[in-house]
């Protein structure tokens, strides 16, 4: 060891001791224990818990030089003097006091009393969590908020003005000037509305006099404007993450998200108190007293939950508790930094690392949010949802009476009822309705005779029956349903279970009662239309298992089991319909989640939490659930349907069939008399029910005349009740301790952490039968909660002025920044509550500062000396935000739709950007590139970017584009268009240099497209030229090809006479008679053929005379086989609409089809697949017979079978022929042919099979490229490569020149040059 | 109490997060943030993304053990599985083979990449958190099985800087019908770091390649306007005293304007030899693997020009549930579509390492090939696999990593990893380790914590590095 040197020894006095037990060993305990101890681990070697640690240091060398601060490596370390050892790693620089603070204490000599390494209890009492919290507790962030008055400065009104004035005097920076009106009422408008100024305001502004009256003025208005809220609203949403969609595979809608946006945008412009958004944020399904809209008829406090549900969700996880971790933690985490501007978050795994928060207050947070499922919930008014309800009971309970009387007065009819009732489906073995057993027996009497022998098998099988039955009620299963613990929601559910008995009637149609139903839960006793979610405890599963439900419903209502409440359907998260079906016992093998929590859901079709369904009428009806452990007694389809028969059948037993009729009819008055005094019991509900599915009780309205008024009645009232509108919220259910996870690990649970609010501030427990909520949001409003009243200004200040008070505003931590001005910060948060917690208030008080107002150009002082602006010696430029730039777009071409509220919309509707969809795995492009978060966590300070993206967005984006075309769509005299674009777009008047320059550059870019146009028509003519020697090099060869061959064989096809024929050769003409065709858009005609690329055709005028008996006849070369539905020759009346055609692949790929008007007459062939068209022409055919006999033709050969269809007549004068197009008059996608027309022929009659074959005998006359080429010389070969090669030339510089433009052209260009300029989108 | 918020322009710098990449580098040291590439030998990284999880099993870790086992049931405890379909032991339909002079074994399924088996280190004890494609695809890309976080892209490009200004430092190349995996382009998002490195996605076989790439004007008239607007915001910056940001917008058109010329050229393969399209594969009667070879040809293409972080996107063949986000899902027709995947990437990929190393590129480019998770050693239903994320294998090539070796093993069944167990964050720790970054010093500053691509975990598996 090494002696104690002499600053050691001189130093160790007792004020020197109590130097370091104060200033020194709390923060060496806070910030270094956890590396550099000799219990925790000694990184790099060095250990700080004793005197002789720090003297020898570690591996680089001793830590402190006593006397000598500067030397000392540990001062340097905490200055971050030196690169790599910037200590305490990973965190915050120690604040300056604290290091010069060690400065003091090693200039001292270092005196440390601490002789030995610390025992484990000496280490725990200075690392115990309850002293660090005190010490971190310390922070500015968790003192009281003060009340601090302005100070007063001379000649300054302003609280702000004055706080802010104030700083600035200790400094040599002088505040801005004002800023000019022009770009005062710019910056106003944008931060109060994100909106540039109308045209009306800019006049009116800054032609007002007296500037303060002005502002006042335009102040008030836009906090009244509706676009207020819309602005606002947006900024909200940033910092509670809003999204439309629950992200991962799938990308799950979450259905109704939007309705929450309209609610902040609402609740803003009708400045709702915060403290009341707060409530309703966090608990505003719980509130006493709830914030009713009489208008919307909508309870308002329940949407605000919905924030809660916009978390990610995995795709059916595996580890389903590990998802519920994840997704709870997404909701603390959010909510802690919206509203408290703390990083909970960071407690999970172990106490916060720099904060007084600890891992505890994370579970006790959890264990609040943990104590509620996802659910829905419907927003209407009460009264809205319960409308007409008192009504239709009294109704209803009418109907039983008077259907019940019906029936006891067609009591005479049984008898008959009973043998016209055939109830015997596929020779059942079991009875599964109470006809089917009257069924059975006769039929087992009919064969062999007795009726004893018939009736004591059914007995006998009764028998056996109540036998399982007793067995499966004897047994204890670890779940069974008790209905009175189970969680009830919507309308639908009443508090209390249903007696036997209970029914329901048809909405709508021809029979009267829907069900007459045994004691159990039922969603649909008044209304399918009433929502309706009911869910069990959770219960958790050991071992294999199956969950067994005894369900009914309809209308896509839906039965589950949830596991740790994951709310999405996926592989191993079944979800199962209610079809409109009888009874059942619905199953469900759980072995799979042995060791999780499930629970059982059901519900009507919209009321999932989260995956709904379209179906406004919905119902579903539960009397059992049970968990059946592998091996156990499992139920039994229940015949309680049977139980009054064999019950009667006990008393007197039958004898005889009729005996057995006897029964029934005796039975069946019994069980209606019962059921009409409320006394039937289950098995005569479901004797009922099965009498009534069997027909045995009359049930059609028309059976029932005494009961039709009522029923109609009941069903226009039902009809009356609205469908409610529902939004995702939070359910709540049974409230438990969440156990807090070691390490955050969520397998290793430790003890439970009660619920409550941060020990920081308040570590009582709640008292609660509930979540917790409500006693939540309470403790974030209470008077020593610091944190939410300063996140609030300071969030609202950050948004006005681009920087908060607290830059970093999500984050009020120590790794958050400090504020700026601590005094005005408590100052607003004070008065924001003396002004009723108004944001507005806040707002206007803050624009109505001199401070805000000023001009935003920096001094040279205040570049040099304050760079960041802290001081705010000027107002900061700003760029707008994404959802700014796209409206003011919109705005410039006068193109926006001010509508509010409303669905989402995709980014490329004109409507405000607020409204744009969010859905996390297609968010919109635009808006993303200039930086709209990702809806992942708290944003309440976007980042500001200068991506390469953003400027080609600008540059190229086609709706950027169509936006500056439409600005310069009507230009009148150019001075004034300049002029007026710059006041529409800019907020300002143009320079005289600015209206020069841009004059210039208007004429300058017009001279230039002159020029261009120039030269592309000089190419073009060039390029013409260049082709028609190309077609006449080709030209030659192939006449001489086709001489040669001596074989293009028209004389023989002309024998035949036909009505038309086009050669194309070199023109469009007829060269019988007078159907002369025209191209239209890209056909030409070229080598002898008609080029169509798909996008052009050719017509003829009308033709002369009617025709019914028809042949069309073509040779054609196709580009590709893919192409589907253009049609080669096509005769069609002159308005397109009905017509006979060659058609190629319209409704099977590579099959020639007669194609007809909506396919009227079109049959198929069913030829064989088109394979060589491309290669080499074929010649089709298609002969249309007077009989409507059609046959197809393939090169001369039938092609498939010829068919019998109508026969159509095209009339004289009224009828053309058209080219590559099937029909039509324009342009239609989808019916364009891609490829040659060598020749067609139309004959006004039907051709024989023999004259089709001569028709194509011989050589079509085609010549492939490849013959071409094989037989020209090589002069023309080398003369056509050049000529080719020039073309191709041409052709790049043709495209180097752009396509032809609008004639506004220029002044579009400078539209966009200013959507380019930073002016436009910063405001300053 | 303004001094030590104030303390210099230094300070404010760090601590906005303006978009300019070099000022942002909290976390790294100054000789970093001064703007020189680290000394690493990796100047890009090319991902070969295996999207849906390619069968370890059947690729690149042999288990003769399944063929005694076949058609079983399995000898150890089944964990859960997404669908909960699962049958016997499934023996590899495929053949294993020693190749090269490492005697490293690949499946027949990769028949080209045998010829380069010397290059590649197979990881065999690969393992990821989640169990789920959107997840999985997050956790593998970014560390954390959900969307936010930014990409390893994203990390690499923010701290090795541009080596080039006018394209990209972060591409992901599509072809065909590719489309990125589930979890949707945020898979390559920046997250918290500044939108500069954010991937750009190309397609490497349309137009336009980048969205909003394809000017709209012909460059004169664009030239000419944008001169204009440049004296314009010439003047309104010198109103703000040269407002940092507002400059470094200006600035961003030059690279605006530069990229459009830049990513057409890029892509422009016409000057490519007839010997290069064969290597790679261009011109493949299988439309799927002409597709991959394009974006394998152009990763190297972009290799020379810079670009530091490029994935390549697999097209679908529509086996088992194998769509076109997950193409290589075989929970169904394992064998049709493993065989089927094999052949679409297996001659682009070889071509790729060969080529580079042609070039003297590949000691400088670092490949990773890896999907989100492997798959199990039994079937689900009768001839597909569900997934296994508790062991799979991974393999790197290039970039100073031995070649011809494998790291660490899944037990006998490849079901688990066994042997030296390696996650997420140990591949990125390597990866960066290889382009001279310490993970743990590749920091951002987001929600009050210094936050890094491998979180709190990560160690570098030096075992592999030549």
């Amino acid at each position: 060891m090494t002696a104690p040197g002499p600053h050691l020894l001189a130093a160790n006095k007792a004020e020197h001791v109590e130097f370091f037990e104060q200033r020194i060993r709390p923060v060496l305990a806070q910030d270094c224990y956890e590396c550099h101890s000799s219990k925790g681990g000694a990184e790099g070697g060095l250990v700080l818990d004793h005197r002789q640690g720090l003297l020898e240091g570690g591996d680089r060398g001793p830590a402190i030089a006593p006397g000598k601060p500067d030397e000392s490596l540990l001062i340097q370390a905490i200055r971050h003097d030196v690169e790599d050892v910037e200590m305490p790693s990973a965190a915050p620089k120690l604040d300056a006091a604290i290091i010069r603070d060690f400065e003091q204490w090693v200039r001292m000599g270092a005196p440390d009393p601490r002789d030995e390494p610390p025992t484990d209890s000496e280490l725990a009492a200075d690392t115990e969590w309850s002293a660090v919290m005190e010490r971190r507790k310390s922070w500015w962030s968790f003192q009281l908020i003060g009340d601090p008055s302005p100070p007063a400065i001379n000649a300054v009104n302003h609280p702000v003005d004055r706080f802010i004035r104030h700083h600035l005097a200790n400094t040599r920076l002088q505040p801005a000037k004002p800023a000019k009106p022009q770009i005062l009422v710019r910056r106003l408008t944008f931060a109060l509305t994100g909106l540039p100024p109308t045209q009306k305001q800019l006049h009116r502004f800054t032609q007002q006099h007296g500037r303060t009256a002005a502002i006042n003025q335009l102040v008030d208005e836009l906090l009244k404007s509706p676009h207020f809220g819309e602005r606002w609203a947006r900024h909200w949403m940033d910092w509670i993450r809003y999204a439309e969609s629950h992200g991962s595979e799938g990308d799950p809608r979450i259905e109704n998200a939007h309705l929450y946006r309209d609610y902040l945008i609402r609740a803003l412009n009708d400045d709702i108190p915060y403290d009341q958004l707060v409530r309703e944020h966090v608990a505003g399904d719980l509130l006493a007293e709830p914030r009713l809209n009489q208008e919307l008829a909508i309870n308002e406090s329940l949407v605000g939950t919905a924030h809660w549900r916009m978390v990610f969700h995995g795709f059916a996880p595996t580890d389903a508790l590990d998802e519920k971790v994840r997704f709870t933690d997404d909701q603390i985490n959010v909510f802690s930094k919206a509203f408290l501007g703390l990083t909970v978050s960071c407690a999970r795994c172990h106490n916060h690392k720099f904060d007084a928060i600890s891992q505890e207050d994370y579970y006790a947070l959890f264990g609040i949010l943990g104590s509620t499922r996802p659910g829905r919930s419907a927003i209407d008014l009460p009264a809205k949802q319960n409308a007409n309800m008192t009504e239709l009971t009294g109704l209803k309970q009418k109907i039983r009476n008077a259907i019940a009387n019906a029936w006891l007065g067609s009591a005479d009819d049984l008898p008959s009822r009973l043998l016209n009732v055939s109830i015997l489906e596929k020779n059942p073995d079991h009875p599964s309705s109470p006809m089917q057993l009257l069924g059975m027996v006769k039929r087992d009497t009919k064969g062999s005779g007795a009726f004893a022998v018939a009736w004591q098998k059914r007995v006998r099988e009764w028998g056996a029956y109540q036998e399982s039955l007793a067995a499966y009620r004897r047994t204890d299963y670890p779940v069974q349903a008790d209905f009175t613990k189970w969680f009830r929601e919507g309308t639908g559910l009443p508090t209390a279970s249903s007696q036997s008995g209970e029914f329901s009637i048809e909405p709508a149609g021809d029979h009267a009662l829907l069900g007459i139903f045994p004691a159990g839960v039922y969603s649909h006793l008044i209304s399918q239309n009433h929502p309706a979610r009911l869910s069990s405890p959770d219960f958790r599963l050991k071992g294999k298992n199956t969950l067994w439900l005894r369900v009914i419903g309809g209308g896509k209502a839906m039965a589950r089991y949830v596991v740790e409440n994951y709310p999405r359907q996926g592989t191993v998260y079944p979800v199962k319909e209610l079809g409109d079906e009888d009874w059942q016992w619905m199953r469900f093998n759980v072995d799979y989640w042995d060791g999780d929590d499930i629970h059982i859901e059901l519900t009507t079709a919209r009321d999932a939490p989260l995956l709904t369904k379209e179906s406004d009428q919905s119902w579903f009806g539960i009397t059992d659930a049970v968990l059946v452990p592998e091996g156990a007694v499992h139920p039994v389809e229940p015949r309680d349907f049977l139980e009054p028969i064999f019950a009667a059948a006990k008393e007197s037993p039958p004898e005889s069939l009729q005996d057995l009729e006897a029964i029934y009819i005796e039975v069946l008055k019994n069980s209606v008399n019962a059921w009409k005094q409320g006394k039937a019991d289950d098995g005569m509900a479901s004797f009922l029910n099965g009498c009534l599915k069997d027909g045995l009780l009359p049930n059609t309205l028309r059976e029932l005349e005494s009961v039709k008024a009522s029923i109609e009645r009941y069903r226009e009232l039902e009809n009356a009740i609205p469908i409610p509108t529902r939004v995702p919220t939070l359910a709540e259910w049974q409230a438990e301790d969440q156990p807090l996870f070691d390490r955050g690990n969520h397998k290793k649970p430790l003890e439970r952490v009660s619920r409550r609010f941060l020990e920081a501030i308040d570590a009582k427990p709640y008292n609660t039968k509930l979540s917790g909520r409500l006693e939540l949001a309470e403790d974030l409003l209470r008077h020593d909660n610091p944190f939410t009243r300063r996140v609030i200004v300071n969030r609202v200040w950050h948004h006005l002025f681009g920087q908060g008070i607290v830059p970093s505003t999500d984050n009020f931590g120590r790794m958050g920044e400090k504020p700026s001005h601590p005094r005005l910060l408590d100052y607003l948060a004070t008065r924001f509550v003396e002004d009723g917690w108004s944001i507005k208030k806040l707002i206007r008080l803050i624009v109505t500062s001199k401070t805000w107002q000023q001009d935003s150009r920096p001094s040279a002082a205040a570049r040099e000396t304050d760079p960041g602006n802290s001081l705010l010696s000027h107002f900061n430029i700003q760029r707008l935000d994404a959802e700014s730039i796209r409206d003011s777009l919109l705005v410039a071409a006068d193109k926006l739709d001010r509508r509010l509220y409303g669905p989402p919309i995709s980014g490329r509707i004109n409507r405000r950007s607020v409204y744009v969809q969010v859905v996390r795995n297609q968010l919109d492009p635009f808006l993303t590139t200039f930086d709209a978060p990702v809806p992942f966590s708290t944003t309440g300070r976007r980042a500001v970017t200068t991506v390469p993206a953003q400027s080609l967005t600008l540059f190229n984006d086609p709706f950027v584009l169509d936006l500056a075309n439409k600005v310069a769509s009507s230009v009148g005299d150019k001075d004034r268009f300049i002029r007026e674009t710059w006041r529409r777009l800019l907020s300002r008047d143009p320079s005289p240099q600015e209206q020069t320059q841009a004059g210039q550059l208007i004429d300058s870019l017009q001279s230039k497209y002159t020029e261009l146009a120039r030269q592309r028509t000089e190419i073009q003519t060039q390029l013409a030229e260049e082709r028609r020697e190309v077609n006449a090099i080709q030209d030659r060869i192939r006449r001489q090809l086709v001489k040669f061959q001596g074989t293009r064989n028209e004389k023989q096809s002309l024998q035949l006479k036909p009505m038309a024929h086009w050669d194309f050769e070199g023109n469009l003409k007829d060269s019988i008679g007078t159907l002369h065709a025209e191209a239209r858009e890209s056909a030409r005609v070229e080598n002898g053929a008609l080029i169509v690329d798909g996008y052009g055709w050719a017509n003829t005028p009308p033709l002369p005379k009617t025709l019914s008996a028809k042949t069309l006849q073509a040779r054609v070369v196709l580009n590709d086989l893919k192409q589907r539905g253009g049609g080669v020759i096509t005769v069609q009346t002159l308005d397109g609409v009905q017509f006979d055609s060659i058609v190629f692949a319209e409704n099977r790929p590579k099959r020639w089809l007669a194609g007809s008007d909506h396919h009227q007459r079109t049959q198929r062939f069913d030829g064989t697949d088109e394979l060589e068209a491309v290669n080499k022409p074929v010649a089709i055919t298609i002969v249309y017979q007077d009989d409507g006999m059609v046959a197809g033709y393939r090169n001369g050969k039938p092609y498939g079978n010829p068919y019998r269809t109508d026969r159509q007549i095209f009339g004289n004068e009224k009828t053309q022929v058209v080219f590559g197009i099937r029909h039509g008059t324009s342009f239609r996608r989808g019916r364009m042919l891609h490829g040659r027309i060598l020749d067609a022929t139309l004959y006004d009659r039907a051709l024989t099979p023999e004259e089709v074959l001569s028709s194509v005998k011989g050589n079509n006359g085609y010549v492939s490229k490849a013959m071409m080429l094989a037989a020209m010389t090589p002069a023309q070969k080398q003369r056509l490569e050049e000529l080719n090669q020039m073309i191709r030339s041409w052709e790049v510089e043709l495209a180097s020149l752009g396509k032809p433009v609008l004639a506004n052209q220029a002044y579009a260009d400078l539209v966009l040059s200013i959507f380019n300029m930073k002016e436009f989108i910063y405001v300053r | 109490m303004f001094a030590d918020h104030l303390s210099s322009r230094r300070e404010w710098l760090r601590r906005s997060s303006s978009g300019f990449g070099l000022l942002a580098l909290a976390g790294l040291n100054a000789r970093n943030a001064l703007g020189a590439a680290p000394s690493g030998k990796v100047k890009t990284v090319i991902l070969c993304y295996m999207s849906g999880g390619v069968s370890h099993i059947d690729s690149f870790d042999p288990k003769p053990k399944l063929r005694e086992l076949h058609g079983q049931p399995m000898p150890v405890k089944v964990e859960r599985t997404q669908f909960n379909k699962n049958g016997n032991v499934f023996a590899s339909p495929f053949e294993f083979r020693k190749c090269g002079q490492s005697g490293l074994e690949v499946s027949s399924i990769f028949p080209r990449l045998r010829e380069v088996a010397d290059e590649l280190t197979v990881i065999r004890s690969m393992t990821t958190p989640v169990n789920e494609h959107a997840q999985g695809n997050f956790a593998m890309h970014s560390g954390f099985p959900f969307l936010g976080y930014p990409s390893a892209g994203a990390w690499i490009s923010y701290g090795l800087g541009s080596a080039n200004d006018n394209l990209p430092s972060y591409v992901v190349l599509q072809s065909g019908h590719a489309v990125p995996p589930h979890g949707g382009v945020g898979l390559f998002s920046s997250g918290f770091l500044p939108a500069h490195y954010e991937a750009s996605i190309l397609k490497a076989d349309k137009q336009p390649a980048v969205l909003n790439i394809k000017p709209a004007q012909p460059n004169q008239i664009q030239t000419q306007w944008l001169d204009f607007v440049r004296r314009q915001d010439r003047g309104f910056s010198n109103e703000f005293g040269g407002n940092q940001k507002v400059e470094a917008a200006i600035n961003n058109y030059e690279t605006a304007f530069r990229m459009q010329s830049a990513v057409p050229d890029v892509c422009d393969i016409s000057s490519e030899s007839e010997a290069m399209r064969k290597l790679y594969g261009l011109d493949d009667v299988d439309p799927e693997k002409a597709a991959y070879a394009r974006q394998a040809l152009l990763a190297r293409r972009l290799t020379e020009k810079g670009v530091r972080f490029i994935e390549l996107s697999c097209l679908t063949k529509k086996f088992g549930a194998g769509g076109a986000a997950n193409p290589w899902d075989q929970h169904g027709d394992l064998e049709k579509g493993h065989r089927a995947m094999g052949y679409q990437v297996d001659q682009p990929i070889a071509g790729l390492i060969k080529d580079l190393r042609a070039r003297g590129l590949l000691d400088q480019t670092l490949i990773v090939f890896t999907g989100e998770f492997g798959r199990t050693p039994f079937t689900q239903g009768s001839n597909g696999r569900d997934h296994n994320p508790f062991g799979f294998s991974v393999w790197l090539a290039g970039g100073g990593v031995k070649g011809g070796t494998t790291y660490g093993a899944t037990d006998e069944l490849g079901y688990h990893a066994v042997e030296k167990p390696a996650s997420i964050y140990d591949l990125w720790a390597t990866v960066l380790h290889q382009i001279g970054i310490n993970h743990k010093a590749l920091t951002y500053r987001y929600a009050g914590r210094d936050v890094r691509l491998t979180d709190v975990h990560g160690e570098v598996l030096r075992d592999i590095l030549a």
